[in-house]
Order: structure tokens, then sequence, then C-alpha cells
């Protein structure tokens, strides 16, 4: 082949490639923007309204203002920060536990395996009537079990307590999605080459330092991403919290995502307030995620 | 290599083809619609989804007659009427026929968002509860007063008075391992209406003025005294109730059902109308009550729900949503409508009360006392509308309903622990806030 065919071949294979790259590139362009681009486009405009829906006046910065200054703002910011971290952070607690009992070669293990997964694949609706039932004064098995040990003197509304509602919702949440982390800290126990804990025992490491200088290190990777991916979804999280309190009583389960729902839906609709508030929980998340991306750097780890 | 320029020739095509294919029917998708009725489709919402089999016969029966399509949209469980309509709006697809109450309209029509119903009302002879410079904004359909269910098997008698009321209570207690009442507190319907009558029992004024001037007065003169003991009657007999925090009316039938509660104020027959379903054996044990009073005072004002019929002016098929909200009430089967829920519902005029078929019906018979209850306080019957001087309707009222201030005053006193005292503080803040929103 001469060398004038050979470059017209290959600047024929450069074009077919980029045409494919086009072909695959272009459509998922679109539709990323239509669906993500667009509706956050949409709402961050919204934001700048006054009565977007209606008379839609222009208040530039006014409906951020109001919502950073309205009293609910800094309780609704607190509790979503101690949902979202307490939830987070029992969930990698029950699911490193649990990974590392199933990890071994246990009796039943794989029963406990595919148990686990189960509350991750219960409707949310189902999983809040099981706690509300499990948890109600009257008739919740809780309170009974509770009553019968002499633990407490009356039934407890564990629900509608100031003291009780927060904790109530984290270990219902809990319970639903420790298997998240339950499941990418398996997989990544199971990834660990079983060498080194043979050369860690050959060199005479007790079990807890092995844990500690193999386990550990060879999970960090995974644990920083299950801290950032469950403590975002967690922070944005509406459907337990809500089913289960409604935000209440008296707000002491109000998180953001409750407070952008009851403005834009309940009472006096507040669609600019609310796609405000929407807009600096997406720019807290964001800040949030750049530091934390800056300071583990926890894809270097996964990529190791 | 000529399997290799065949596959790419093959690859590239058929792929760009898909791809430009799936693109243009994704988007299509994404932007394509709702089948192009040209605006003679009357769009419905409803939060009515127990009783869908008669209004869909009444819509069947409107579409023979005229030239227009109902579409239906049932609010979905757990969702109000409020929320889903707010989320249309958000949409930008607003209904043009709304199922709300009668202080949900009056604050839509002081938002400019309704179209009169003038004919639909003044013409068939309903009550006029919105009715602004002559021209009518809601078509009642029926009414719901609230009523009390006691356990007739424990309770002594029945209990009218605050005084009998707390003194059984306490007995059934301390005595029957059952919790003698309940209060609901918090941002529901259910303990809005709650707390609101209960101060409306003891006379207090909550609001005073003309539609255009209306004023706070629950913190004023005799009415705060008033409001104070009311209040901290609510408190004496949260001792003798389940935590009621965040309940709705369900939450307080389920206390019934499951004998964790001898007592509950809830709205007309609902929670018969469930155990009836679940624990029949239930029933007879339970008799219909009215709210307490103070031992010396009357049955003056009784919270009655007014639902009914709002036509928006926003929508694609206004007229023909003011011809339906008419034709509603004159079908045949309206009477079928308010008696899919009997007890719970109730027709709108005190002449259609004596309707034949109100004492053909099986379940009311059943209750006479019930219907008797509704009957003996037809007059006393209001909407919290209702509110300002003489009956004027005030929106300060409408709007703290709507936001379930009342019932979170509750919630303040019982759960956070603030003295009756400075629950009328409290309340009398909140309501002049929204005054001044």
């Amino acid at each position: 082949m001469s060398a004038v065919g050979t470059l017209e071949s290959r600047l024929g294979e450069l074009d077919e490639k980029r045409l494919l790259l086009v072909a695959t590139f272009v459509p998922f362009t679109l539709f990323f923007v239509l669906v993500w681009g667009f509706p956050i486009g949409y709402a961050l405009g919204m934001s700048l309204f006054e009565d977007p829906t209606g008379t839609a006046a222009f208040a530039g910065l006014a409906n951020y203002a109001d919502v950073v200054t309205d009293d609910l703002f800094v309780t609704a910011l607190v509790n979503s920060v101690v949902y979202a971290l307490s939830s987070t952070l029992l969930s990698l607690v029950l699911g490193l536990g649990l990974a590392l009992v199933v990890n071994r070669e246990i009796r039943g293990g794989h029963a406990l395996r595919t148990m686990m997964i189960f509350p991750y694949l219960l409707p949310t609706l189902v999983v809040i009537f099981m706690w509300t039932f499990l948890l109600d004064p009257n008739v919740g098995a809780v309170n009974e079990f509770l009553l019968d040990n002499g633990v407490i003197d009356e039934p407890f509304a564990f629900f509608s307590s100031t003291t009780w509602a927060m904790p109530a919702v984290v270990v219902a949440s809990v319970w639903k999605y420790g298997s998240f982390a339950f499941f990418i800290l398996l997989a990544r126990l199971q990834a660990i080459d079983p060498n080194l804990y043979e050369r860690a025992r050959v060199e005479g490491a007790s079990t807890w330092q092995a844990f500690r200088d193999i386990t550990v290190p060879q999970l960090r990777g995974a644990i920083l991403i299950i801290i950032l991916v469950r403590g975002i979804w967690m922070f944005n999280k509406f459907d337990i919290i809500y089913l289960a309190t409604g935000g209440g009583p008296l707000d002491v389960t109000t998180t953001l995502p409750i407070m952008v729902y009851e403005m834009a839906f309940q009472g006096t609709p507040d669609f600019g307030g609310a796609t405000a508030l929407a807009g600096i929980m997406f720019l807290l998340l964001a800040v949030v995620a750049v530091v934390y991306f800056v300071a583990f750097k926890p894809e270097r780890e996964v990529a190791t | 290599m000529m399997y290799r320029m065949a596959y790419n020739r093959f690859t590239r095509r058929q792929f760009l083809g898909t791809a430009g294919a799936t693109t243009t029917l994704g988007v299509a998708g994404c932007l394509g619609g709702s089948g192009g009725d040209n605006g003679e489709t009357i769009r419905y919402l409803s939060d009515r989804g127990d009783s869908s089999d008669v209004v869909d016969d009444i819509i069947a029966e409107f579409e023979e007659e005229y030239d227009y399509t109902v579409e239906v949209t049932y609010t979905s469980r757990g969702t109000s009427t409020d929320e889903e309509l707010s989320q249309m709006l958000a949409a930008g697809d607003p209904p043009d026929l709304v199922f709300d109450t009668s202080a949900d309209a009056y604050r839509y029509q002081r938002d400019g968002d309704l179209a009169p119903v003038t004919e639909a009302v003044q013409d068939v002879g309903l009550p006029d509860p919105v009715n602004v410079d002559g021209d009518s904004y809601f078509a009642p359909t029926m009414v719901e007063p609230l009523m009390g269910w006691y356990r007739s098997d424990l309770y002594e008698e029945n209990p009218t008075t605050f005084e009998t009321w707390q003194s059984e209570a306490q007995r059934l207690s301390e005595e029957e391992d059952i919790d003698g009442f309940v209060v609901p507190t918090g941002g529901t319907n259910h303990a809005d209406t709650f707390t609101t009558q209960h101060l409306w029992q003891n006379d207090v004024e909550i609001y005073g003025g003309p539609s255009d001037d209306i004023e706070v007065t629950i913190d004023q003169g005799d009415n705060r005294e008033r409001a104070e003991e009311a209040y901290a009657w609510l408190q004496s007999m949260n001792e003798y109730a389940p935590n009621g925090s965040g309940w709705e009316w369900g939450d307080g039938t389920q206390a019934l059902q499951q004998e964790n509660a001898a007592a509950l104020m809830s709205v007309g027959g609902l929670p018969i109308l469930t155990i009836r379903e679940n624990r029949p054996d239930l029933v007879e044990n339970l008799a219909p009550t009215a709210y307490p009073i103070p031992d010396g005072n009357g049955q003056d004002e009784w919270w009655a729900y007014m639902e009914g019929h709002v036509v928006r002016n926003d929508g694609e098929a206004t007229e023909g949503a003011q011809e339906f909200a008419r034709f509603f009430s004159e079908s045949d089967r309206f009477f079928d409508f308010v008696l899919s829920a009997p007890l719970f519902q109730w027709p709108p005029t005190e002449e259609l009360m004596n309707d034949d078929r109100m004492s053909e019906n099986e379940i009311l018979a059943e209750h006479q006392d019930a219907v008797d209850l509704v009957r003996d306080n037809w007059d006393a019957f209001t909407t919290v509308l209702a509110t300002g001087d003489e009956g004027a309707p005030n929106i300060v009222a409408a709007d703290a309903y709507s936001n379930q201030l009342l019932g979170q005053s509750a919630e303040q006193m019982i759960v956070g622990g603030q003295s009756p005292a400075e629950t009328v503080d409290w309340i009398a803040e909140e309501l002049r806030g929204l005054q001044e929103e």
C-alpha cells in the first residue's frame, strides 16, 4: 500500500471513530440537557422570581435572602446535617460489621447476605408502615418489650416525641439503607488478596493488627465513597422522614427537603422561595463534595 | 479486513440511524403531550376517589348531553387537594374544576384565580358562602359537620360538658386501661378543627370585624381569658390521651378501632364508616356526641366543612367547567354521590336533609342518633370561613386553616411545653403575621 493510501485509510478510520464518538455523545448530551440541565436551569431561574408560576415578577436574590433569614432555615439545616451524618455513619458501621461477619466462612452466611437486600428492596411506604407499627405507643412490639422488661413505665410515642422522633427516623433509615454499605464493603473485602493476611499471620500479626493494617486501608476508598454518596443521598432524603413524621413534632425532623416541599406545596405556595432553597441545597452539597474530593481524593483510592 | 470494513459501515450507519430515531422519539415523547383536546376537555381535580363510581356516572351523563369530555384526576392517598393543586400549578397545568372547601374557594377568589359559578348556585338554590359583589364562586355539594364518637359501654353517660368529660376520661384512663380521649395536635386538619372548635365551645371569638378589615381578637379582653381556659382544658384532657402529635383523621379512628382510646372527636361519621368495615363488633358500642361545652354554654357554632366545586379561570375549558358544576348539582345521581359516604357527607341544604332518600338509606337508619344530632344542630353549623362579623367571609381564618395554625398552637402547648397563656400569645402573633403577608 502506498503512503497516500495508508494516510487515507488512517483518516478514514479517524473519521469513523469521530463519527461514532459524535453519534454516541450527542444523544446522551441532549438527553442529559433535557432531563437534568433544563429542569435545574428552570428551577434556578424560578428562584429569581416572586410568584414564578403566576405574575413572575423579577426579584433578584430576594427569595434567597428570605429563605436564609427564615427562623426555620437554621433548624432545618442542622436537622439535615444531623440526619445525614448519623444515618450515614450508622449505616457504615452496621454495614462494615455485617460485611466482616459474612465475609468469614460461617453457617448461614449466604442466607444473611440474601436477607440483607430485602430492606433495600422494600418500598419506603412499607418500611415506614412497619416501623410505625413496631414503635406504636399502644400496640407496638418495641413498646411492649420495653414495658415488659421494666425499661419504661408507660408506652412511648417515638415518632411524636421531640426527643425521640429524630433517632427513630434515623433507625428506620439505617435499617432500610444500611445494606448499601454492606454490599459495597463486602465486595471490597472479598477482593482483598488473602495472601496479605497469610503473610501478616506468619509475621506474628494479631487479628486486630491485621484488621487495622490490611483491612482498613484496603477499604478506605470504598468507605470514603460510601460517606460521600450515601451522605448526599441522605441529605436530600425526603420520603422516609416525611412519611414517618411529616417533619414534626415542632419541626424537630424538618430537614431542608421537607422545608422545600412545605414551601412549595403546603399552606400558601411559595415556589420562588422553594426553588431558592433547593438552589442553596445544591450549592451546599456541591461545596461539600468539592472539599471532600480535594481533601480525601476517594477516586484515587478506588483506582488503586 | 473485509469483515472489519463491513462491520464499520454497517454498524456506523445502523448506530447513527438508531441513535437518531431514538433521540427523535425521546424528544418527541418528552415534548409531546396531552393528546390535543383544543379546550374541549374539562380537567377535574377531586379528592373523592372513594365515590369515583358515582362521579364517573355523572360525568358519563354530562358527556352524553354536552360537547365536552371530563378528565378527572383523583388525589392520591395521603395527598391533600391543596398539595395536588399546587403541584399541577407548578407544572403549568391547572385544572378547570376543583372539588374543594369553601375556605379554599375564598382564598382562590382573593387571589383572582376563580371564574364565577353564579348560575350553578343561585339558580339551583344552593347556599352561597363565597359571594363576592353578587357573584357566586363556590357551588356546595355537601356539608361535613364535626362530630364526636364515644364508647357507650365504657362511658356511663354521654359526657356533654367540659367537666363531665374530664372526670369520665380520668376514670376510664385509670380504671379501664384505655385512654379516655384523643387530643390531636400539630399541622393537620384534624388538630386544627379540634382546637378551633374547642375555642368556639368556650365562646372565644378568634377574629372580629368585616371581611375587608378582619382583626385578630383571640388575645384581647375576655377572649384571652376564655382562650386560656379552653387551652388549659385541652392540656388537662391530654393527661388521659395518647400522644396525638401529628395525628390526622385516620390516626384517631385507628386509636378508637384498636380500643386504645374510648372517645374521639372527628368529622361526621368518618370513624364509623371505617370501623364498620374493620371492627363491626365495635359499632354498637359507639355513640355520636357533640363537642363538649362548659357548663351553661350552648352549641352556638359548630364547625361544618362545606365542600363543592370551584371553577378556575386559568384552565382551557372554563365555560365547560361552569356547565359541569351546575349539571353535577342537578344530576339525578347527585344524591347518590352525597350518600356514597353516609354519616360523613350530608346534603348541602336543610330541605335536602328531609328528602325521602335520606330516610331510606340503610346506614343512616342504623345511626338515627347521628342523624338527629345533625338535624338538631343544623342552624349552628358554620364554616371557618364565616367567622367575620355577622358571618362575613374571613380571609385570615381561611389562610390560618390552610396553614393549620390552630392545630400547631395545640402542639406548641402539648408537645412544646408552653403554658396556655404563652400559647394564646403564640397563636395571636402567628395569625397577625398572616395578615401582614
